[in-house]
């Protein structure tokens, strides 16, 4: 089940929210295993069986964390089981979304061609095993308590607000909050309001700018011959749509989790402002990026040990951030292009470097780096890549420009010019400046309630709502 | 004193929205209850396509029937026209903004010589039942919308040359063949007169045109014997419905898509008696009586954007068999139509020139319902003197 559906916002959340604050108000553990069963339908509307691996994922971390509660204190037996659960999470991971890829890859190096089996990919299993490796490993840190309620696990594991599209929750940021939590009205209701801007950004800025990326990298791929301009406005399109699709979608799952009283962190901080890679990266995708820096990264050994050895750390960091996001070289490549430039930043010290102009250069780069790198990860392969990186640089023989530009460019102009300021905090910075202001606050209800109701307008009157996490 | 927190209203004002969409509806909750009660049932038999047959009929459930529906639809299309967007895909069918404004679909690829080809060998085998048959052959090949409108930049349309690929070709091989382009213009009839600005279809004043311009050529061809003054539009009282229908395009995109919004709509009723009995496929009952009563279907005629289609009042739609019998006919002629929806404004003029009318859609698909008619077979029975195909 998608949020921005007319399912989830006309029956699941309503029957959701009146059980949850008018039935089981009085009982926190009634309200608990109501959620959990809820979040359990959530995500079993999308594929049945599924829930099956999400329950054994359940069950076998719950374990570890009751295992590693106990034996915390045994230094040896406490990373056995951290890596034993690691194993776990990982192998799951790998059945499901890597075992017919790396099949693959080992038939085409030997040429033994042996058979494959295609697995379908539980939709969201890769944001659900790391929160679940998550939970024990913070268990051992005692950075939150070790749930010995089996259903509460769940809970946190399960969450339907954070489930198929991330945030990757960590357990430390709600672990009291599963017990203990709050639900006041203020965040019920800005949650609420932050809901609307997700639901808004995702169903009309990421859709409409979906089908000019499609147009795009379709033709590319069917092997039409697409303008230099033409690919360069799939390529920002595409930019478009994936920041206001997940982070919309982040908005949306931040805003719900509040509503149920649960804090989550920030998952984007407007990252198209960035003048760095290294600042790209710290307002991305941030729980992604944090989750590799605190149980990968700085377990490796971080910055502090030797040039070489921060490289490595580096090196098996993004090599392994490009493949979470999907089984395919392009995406393996996509986060080994990060390696580099942060090797190069890192090394040159030009993220540090600041100045009008020079800040303008690195804006540009920054920015350059990020829509080539996007092209790398909506292509479906190397080479459809790579064709379509020659396109943006006339390098097929390709025109300038032509008529497919020139239409789509006039008919998606305004969309465009509404995106490229929405990427920057212009609207944060004009409501900090004034939250003082009633005429200002009663614009904001009025915009919300009627972006929300342009939201339903174009979910009812079209048909083209698509799901882009289905390699996560 | 706390200030007073705005999103409050955001939320009472939203989910009054969203239960006046609910309660709004005449039949959102009873259907919810039906399909959850249902599926209830098949739960322990642990069946996962009662699952996903109940999945799929929330989901759609709460987007069709919601009670504002079709406002939202009129909604998302004002949408659309303000940000400046001239195509829409919608349930596999693109619909593009020409820019007079008319909407455009069913675009055609690249012209093959395979298509072309294709069509052509098509007309082909129904010109050699006629011949097998004894029967005299005309083809009318119908225009498309996409021929007459300019489309934006970033939309390729190649009907206009597979149009006159294939009339180049049925001419080659000697198809007695109607150039309906051609011969619409040389009757000077306009593009706004011949179009449905919301729907693929031709309107009633280019169907009875066109009507005449068959009568004509079989008349040339054949010595036909027709009744010019059936075909003079001064002999007919005309209605016009204003801003009432919405085409086939128009119900995908929204009223709004284009700023002309709904069309017009024309009844054209004979000022002079007529004696006509007409029965169709699925229907029990012969009808019979003047052409209002049977050549058109005004339970049709139902001012609903969304939910009716004026242009199915002439002929009642498109059905497997029909057979129109004119008693007050001047001539013995038998005529067989082999049709397209675009007949639906042809086949009721056409019908008081015949003694018996017989129109048969042979298209492949669901479409329209009911068993093919072999038409072979058809024509073995009926030994028509004319066959027309309106392709």
């Amino acid at each position: 089940m998608l949020f921005s559906s007319t399912t989830f916002l006309y029956l699941f959340l309503p029957i959701v929210l009146f059980f949850n604050f008018i039935i089981f108000k009085k009982s926190r553990l009634l309200q608990n295993i109501f959620l959990l069963f809820a979040s359990l339908f959530f995500y079993a509307w999308g594929e049945p069986k599924f829930v099956l691996v999400m329950m054994a994922s359940i069950v076998v971390n719950w374990f570890f964390g009751l295992i590693i509660s106990k034996k915390r204190d045994n230094k040896t037996i406490s990373k056995l089981i951290i890596a034993l659960d690691v194993a776990f999470n990982l192998s799951l991971l790998f059945v499901f979304k890597y075992l017919t890829f790396a099949g693959n890859v080992f038939n085409d190096i030997t040429g033994m061609g042996l058979h494959i089996p295609s697995i379908a990919l539980p939709i969201g299993i890769s944001f659900f095993t790391f929160q679940a490796m998550s939970y024990v490993i913070d268990v051992y840190r005692q950075k939150g308590e070790v749930q010995t309620n089996i259903l509460y696990v769940g809970l946190y594991i399960s969450f339907f607000p954070q489930l198929i599209a991330g945030p990757i929750v960590r357990y430390e940021t709600i672990a009291d909050e599963i017990k203990n939590r709050k639900e006041t009205v203020d965040d019920f209701f800005n949650g609420f309001a932050r809901f609307v801007v997700g639901l808004s950004k995702k169903v009309l800025l990421a859709n409409s700018f979906a089908i000019l990326a499609d147009q795009a990298f379709d033709s590319a791929k069917n092997g039409d011959s697409i303008s230099v301009m033409f690919s360069w406005l799939g390529a920002i399109a595409y930019t478009l749509q994936i920041f206001f699709d997940f982070s919309g979608y982040s908005d949306m799952a931040i805003g719900l989790g509040r509503m149920f009283g649960f804090h989550f962190l920030e998952n984007f901080d407007y990252p198209y402002i960035s003048t760095s890679i290294t600042e790209f990266w710290r307002r991305w995708h941030m729980s992604l990026g944090t989750w590799f820096r605190d149980y990968l990264y700085i377990p490796l050994g971080g910055s502090h040990c030797s040039k070489a050895r921060n490289i490595f750390n580096l090196f098996v960091v993004w090599a392994l951030t490009g493949i979470w996001h999907g089984a395919n070289f392009t995406f393996l490549a996509w986060g080994l292009m990060y390696f580099v430039l942060l090797v190069i930043e890192k090394l040159t010290g030009i993220h540090k470097k600041n100045g009008k102009v020079i800040n303008v250069f690195k804006w540009f780069y920054t920015i350059l780096f990020v829509v080539l790198g996007w092209v790398l990860f909506r292509a479906s392969s190397i080479s459809d890549a790579i064709v379509y990186l020659k396109s943006m640089f006339g390098l097929n023989g390709n025109v300038f420009s032509d008529g497919m530009f020139t239409g789509w460019f006039t008919q998606n102009l305004i969309l465009l010019i509404i995106g490229f300021v929405l990427c920057t905090p212009i609207f944060r910075v004009l409501s900090e400046k004034t939250k003082s202001s009633h005429v200002v606050g009663c614009v904001k209800v009025v915009a919300l309630i009627g972006l929300f109701v342009l939201s339903i307008a174009s979910l009812v009157g079209s048909t083209y709502n698509p799901f882009i996490y289905f390699n996560f | 004193m706390k200030k007073f927190n705005k999103n409050i209203i955001v939320f009472i004002s939203i989910y009054i929205f969203i239960l006046t969409g609910i309660f709004g509806s005449s039949d959102f909750i009873s259907k919810f209850i039906k399909e959850t009660k249902h599926y209830i049932k098949t739960i322990p038999s642990f069946n996962i396509s009662s699952f996903d047959n109940f999945k799929n009929s929330l989901e759609t459930m709460s987007s069709e029937k919601i009670g504002y529906h079709d406002d939202m639809v009129n909604l998302h299309s004002v949408y659309q026209n303000l940000l400046g967007t001239r195509i829409e895909d919608k349930e596999e069918t693109v619909v593009v903004k020409s820019n007079s404004g008319g909407l455009v679909g069913d675009l055609q690829e690249k012209k093959f010589d395979l298509y072309v080809n294709d069509k052509v060998e098509q007309i082909k085998e129904y010109k050699k039942l006629a011949d097998d048959y004894n029967s005299e052959f005309l083809f009318c090949k119908v225009p498309s919308k996409a021929i007459y409108e300019e489309l934006p930049e970033n939309v390729t349309d190649y009907s206009k040359e597979n149009y006159s690929a294939i009339i180049e070709e049925l001419l080659r091989e000697n198809i007695p063949t109607i150039n309906c382009v051609e011969e619409l213009r040389k009757n000077n009839i306009s593009y706004n007169e011949m179009f449905f600005n919301t729907d693929h279809h031709w309107t009633p004043y280019a169907g009875f045109t066109a009507t005449r311009i068959i009568c004509e050529e079989l008349n040339h061809r054949y010595g036909f014997n027709y009744k010019n003054d059936y075909l003079s539009i001064n002999n007919y009282d005309v209605k016009e419905y204003s801003d009432c229908f919405l085409g086939s395009y128009g119900k995908k995109v929204g009223l709004w898509f284009s700023w002309k919004g709904a069309d017009d709509f024309e009844l054209y009723t004979p000022k002079f008696h007529t004696n006509l009995s007409e029965w169709h496929n699925g229907s029990s009952v012969e009808k019979k009586g003047e052409f209002v009563d049977t050549c058109l279907d005004m339970n049709k005629l139902v001012m609903d954007y969304y939910h009716s289609n004026l242009y199915h009042t002439y002929s009642g739609g498109t059905y497997r068999l029909q057979i129109v019998k004119n008693k007050s006919n001047h001539n013995n002629d038998k005529i067989l139509v082999i049709r397209n929806s675009f007949a639906c404004v042809i086949t009721p003029f056409l019908s008081l020139q015949a003694k018996e009318l017989h129109i048969i859609d042979d298209r492949e698909g669901d479409y329209p319902e009911g068993e093919r008619v072999n038409v072979e077979k058809y024509i073995e029975k009926i030994k028509p003197n004319y066959i027309i195909v309106i392709k």
